[in-house]
């Protein structure tokens, strides 16, 4: 069999070893948390979901500065200015005692992360804890938490938020009490099955016989597995807790007037449909932004770490 | 140009050409099979070696028209079946074939049977239909007795209580069992066994191929085998082709290989395998398997080959090297 | 056999829960502040005249023996009395739960019917037009609060679309009330009076697609996923290999393991639907057990709102069983091993 014909002259024939290992490739070094980054960045569900998240953050936090009428979030009442519908001055319109919708929706967002950050704080914590020790020890102190979680798991969140919130006066301490108090559960849920599939593995395995002390393996071993689907589970627990926070104070449970509550604005402005639409409809709109930005960071975060949350 | 059907039919029952095989992924565009050449005779065993990751399993795939079209393309060659190409069949005729004269064994009991099905269920249903297309009709009662003969056949102890059980109340070797009767259950002509029984233990992979040995030389049965197991194909085959990084870079008879092969990658591949009789050392080959997307120029090999020079950076073709339908693709057959 | 055990299993665990949920109940519900008496009897009412609604009440015996009074008022079908209607809590519950559970019924039709075949085709034309399409729509569904959708729909349909009413369950004119089976459609029916059935139809058309949406997102997104995942599985390959025809593929051997994770959904979006429809009956006002419960909330009347929690809470549990025990039938590994695989 003859040579095919090679283009190159320079090749045909050259015995010049090459450098072991081959010449050296184009592509850039892979560094894990390089590609993590790069995989973020080509997600549009994760980008687009933190944008919508940091520009919600920031609204709350820069409300002050934001806001186009800052008074009108206390007790205000300007009578002439009732009812207006949205132009340049009030960009939002007014409301039926003369405050200004925009102003009220941004302070609005306080609220509404302020009971985010208050439930899920507390909440996931005490989840995770308690989920990395049915978890580990198994036996009955497995099934004494995970029994009580499913009874609290038995009930619908809405009611039960409902039930608690009226029985301890409705506020907005209250509502975060209420919701707190059941929010654990899916988290214990989450981290409990997460441990148990991981309790077999050889590396938890090792580390035990190694003479690791419990603290050790529970939040050294165990707990960063359990972070990337924490993590998924808050970002869409953020875009849940808002929605029921919502939904509660639509009820006329959550914060006591005049502060501003988005919930509570869509169910005054409802009274007022369908010619004052802008009443309900903007806060109505803010609520659904935020929603939209958690879930949709949480999906995006869900993709890229490629892990299962029910 | 290809020949006339008849004539290829005579000589070859699997014939792949120039098969090549790409991806599309993160980093852009993977071509992993680089023009896939292997043939299988009549009543021939063949084997197909490679470590994981070469294209073994994607060329198998290709054979068995289960690839993944999104992510995977064919993009160029022809896999001839009986001398018809079974690339640019019309979807129906392909189908036909499936199952009935070309047939697989698949590699992992454990997910290769649909788990909230029975077993009796799942191979009525490929019977019914293999039979249908051939416009044949048997009664279910009929069905159901070669189903349970095929599942004697395979050395199964209690068929009718295999038939009516759900996958999971199998173990792994009856699982295995299950799979190479539902290969065997239409009389194919052509049998591909995917690295059968390397989701198992050693004993019952051991009885699992030489059930399979016993039964392809029952039924005169051409056979491809696919594994990893150098130790497997050299008992099993009566020729071999080995795969690297998507191309095949040594074939020719079996016996020729182990003793006298000549691709440093297959030289390499031998002395990894420990010697009972305790000579010689332990050996790897440096490296890894080269990324699909951004791959060496020429030889995919030669980042890892100790005789690596400048010819290697053009691509070599398969070359006489040695005894009669020995051929090796390296630069270092070539007459200098 | 392993299913009757597995049964038998499920139902001993629900009893336990449901006794779980009373307790809870009965704590929450002692955790209203102020005086049941006295608000019983309003502020005029003598101190004396309270103590003794108070001892009849049972309110001054140790929290133990109340609970124990409670739940043997329970199982002899004894709710209290509503301090608001001042009649049995039962009967209240009696009359308003029929309409609550017609909207959620109603809406578990349409969930099933829309979310499941929505995720199955976006499922096959995945990247496609239908499958933005319905990936769009399912997340617009998941985010928007339930009680805002209600008030765009009245906004832009109710008010703007002639036939299609905002309010109320039936309109006055046709004097008629569901005093059989409580349900309007099912009695208006056994009345012969299409055109209540008609009516009813068009007053729960607003609030069933609102009650339902958030949940077709969410069933549109499971299947969709669980279809894709199954699709993905080697023992497809291996069926398509056999030369199986497609058709037979996607709707027998596809669709018995995908259902598993729909059937899942579907019953945890139906058990959590009564949530949702507090909103949904207090934004359209139809007379359901929610609106009830949420005044009972409202104004401290706690038996009332003990019934209603405890109503609530009989309905999850009852769906969830059934549920699993559907779950257990498709699925013969959980049937033989009492856990999926």
């Amino acid at each position: 069999m003859s040579l095919p014909p090679t283009g190159d002259a320079l090749l045909q024939g050259d015995m010049t070893p090459l450098p072991k290992g081959g010449l050296p490739s184009t592509l850039k070094a892979h560094q894990p948390w390089r590609r993590t980054l790069y995989r973020f960045v080509r997600n549009p569900a994760a980008v687009v979901g933190s944008a919508i998240v940091l520009l919600v953050v920031f609204v709350a936090v820069f409300a002050p500065v934001i806001a186009t009428h800052p008074g009108h979030v206390g007790s205000f009442v300007n009578i002439r200015e009732r009812h207006q519908p949205p132009s340049s001055e009030h960009l939002f319109g007014t409301d039926q005692v003369g405050r200004d919708v925009f102003t009220r929706v941004v302070y609005g967002y306080r609220v509404s992360l302020l009971l985010v950050l208050v439930v899920l704080g507390t909440a996931v914590p005490v989840g995770v804890v308690l989920g990395l020790l049915a978890g580990y020890y198994g036996g009955w102190v497995e099934t004494i938490i995970m029994r009580v979680t499913d009874v609290f798991l038995a009930i619908p969140v809405l009611v039960m938020a409902l039930a608690l919130t009226a029985a301890l006066t409705p506020s907005l301490t209250s509502a975060m009490i209420a919701l707190a108090s059941l929010w654990w559960t899916w988290h214990t849920r989450l981290i409990f099955s997460i441990v148990r599939s991981l309790r077999g593995e050889e590396y938890v395995e090792s580390a035990r016989l190694l003479g690791a002390n419990t603290l050790h393996m529970l939040f050294r071993e165990l707990l960063p597995n359990c972070v990337s689907a924490i993590s998924v589970k808050v970002a869409l627990d953020a875009g849940f807790v808002i929605l029921i926070g919502a939904g509660l104070s639509f009820l006329g449970l959550g914060v006591r007037p005049p502060t501003p509550d988005l919930g509570m604005m869509v169910s005054d402005g409802s009274r007022y449909l369908p010619d004052m639409w802008w009443q309900s409809v903007f806060p109505g709109l803010a609520i659904l932004v935020a929603i939209l930005g958690f879930n949709l960071l949480g999906d995006g975060l869900r993709d890229l770490f490629d892990v299962e949350v029910s | 140009m290809a020949l006339p059907a008849a004539a290829t039919a005579a000589t070859h029952i699997l014939e792949v050409n120039d098969l090549r095989v790409a991806f599309r992924g993160f980093n852009g565009r993977a071509e992993v099979l680089q023009g896939v050449n292997l043939k299988v005779g009549r009543g021939e065993r063949v084997g197909l070696v490679g470590e994981s990751g070469c294209g073994k399993s994607l060329t198998v795939r290709a054979i068995m028209g289960i690839l993944r079209t999104p992510p995977a393309r064919v993009e160029a060659g022809e896999i001839l079946f009986e001398g018809r190409d079974l690339l640019r069949m019309r979807q129906s005729e392909r189908n036909a074939l499936k199952g009935r004269d070309l047939s697989m064994v698949f590699q992992d009991p454990g997910t290769s049977l649909n788990p909230v099905f029975r077993v009796g269920e799942q191979l009525d249903d490929i019977k019914y239909w293999a039979d249908r297309r051939r416009g044949q009709r048997m009664s279910r009662a009929a069905r159901r007795e070669r189903i349970l003969e095929v599942l004697g056949q395979v050395k199964l102890p209690e068929p009718a209580l295999v038939y009516d059980a759900f996958p999971m109340q199998l173990s792994g070797g009856m699982r295995q069992r299950v799979l190479i009767a539902m290969a065997l259950l239409n009389r194919p002509t052509l049998l591909i066994a995917d690295e059968p029984g390397t989701a198992l233990d050693v004993t019952t992979q051991d009885e699992i191929l030489r059930l399979l040995d016993g039964l392809v030389q029952e039924e005169g049965l051409s056979m491809l085998l696919i594994s990893h197991n150098l130790g497997v194909v050299r008992a099993m085959t009566d020729r071999l082709y080995v795969m690297y990084a998507g191309a095949v870079v040594e074939e020719g008879r079996t016996a020729d290989l182990f003793k006298d092969a000549r691709h440093p990658y297959t030289r390499a591949l031998m002395r990894c395998v420990p010697r009972l009789d305790g000579e010689g050392d332990l050996v790897g080959i440096d490296g890894t398997l080269p990324d699909y997307a951004d791959p060496p120029a020429g030889c995919r090999f030669h980042p890892r080959c100790e005789f690596a020079h400048r010819r290697c950076l053009t691509r070599p073709p398969m070359i006489e090297a040695g005894q009669e339908g020995h051929r090796s693709a390296c630069w270092l057959e070539a007459p200098k | 056999m392993a299913y009757s055990s597995m049964l038998l299993r499920r139902l001993g665990w629900s009893v336990v829960v449901l006794l779980g949920l009373t307790v809870v109940v009965f704590v929450i519900a002692r955790m209203v502040p102020g005086d049941p008496a006295r608000m019983a009897l309003g502020p005029t009412a003598s101190a004396e005249q309270v103590n003794q609604l108070r001892s009849e009440m049972g309110l001054d015996q140790p929290l133990p023996v109340q609970y124990l009074r409670f739940m043997g008022g329970l199982l002899r079908g004894d709710l209290g009395n509503s301090l608001l209607t001042r009649r049995p809590v039962v009967n209240d519950l009696r009359q308003t739960f029929p309409a609550t559970l017609e909207l959620v019924l109603l809406t578990v039709l349409l969930m099933a019917v829309t979310g499941v075949p929505f995720g199955i085709l976006a499922a096959r034309n995945k990247d496609g037009w239908f499958d933005n399409f319905a990936r769009l729509a399912s997340l617009l569904g998941v985010v928007t609060p339930a009680f805002f959708l209600a008030l765009l729909l009245q906004l832009l349909v109710g008010y703007n679309v002639a036939g299609i009413p905002v309010l109320g369950r039936l309109s006055a004119d046709l004097r008629f009330t569901a005093d059989q089976t409580g349900f309007m459609i099912l009695d208006g029916l056994l009345a012969g009076r299409m055109d209540v059935v008609g009516d009813a139809f068009r007053h729960l058309l607003l609030p069933t697609i609102a009650l339902a949406a958030a949940s077709i997102g969410q069933i549109t997104r499971i299947t969709r996923s669980s279809v894709l995942d199954v699709s993905r599985k080697d023992y497809v390959e291996a069926e398509r290999a056999f030369g199986l025809p497609d058709w037979v593929v996607t709707f027998k051997y596809l669709l018995r393991p995908s259902a598993i994770p729909t059937v899942t959904i579907l019953g945890l979006e139906f058990a959590s639907l009564l949530g949702n429809a507090f909103l949904i009956e207090m934004v359209f006002s139809l007379p359901g057990m929610a609106s009830y419960g949420v005044r009972a909330i409202l104004q401290n009347d706690f038996n009332a709102v003990m019934g209603t929690v405890l109503v609530s809470g009989v309905f999850f549990v009852a769906v969830n069983l059934v549920v699993d025990l559907v779950l257990g039938f498709i699925d013969p590994r959980i049937r033989l091993r009492g856990a999926p695989a």
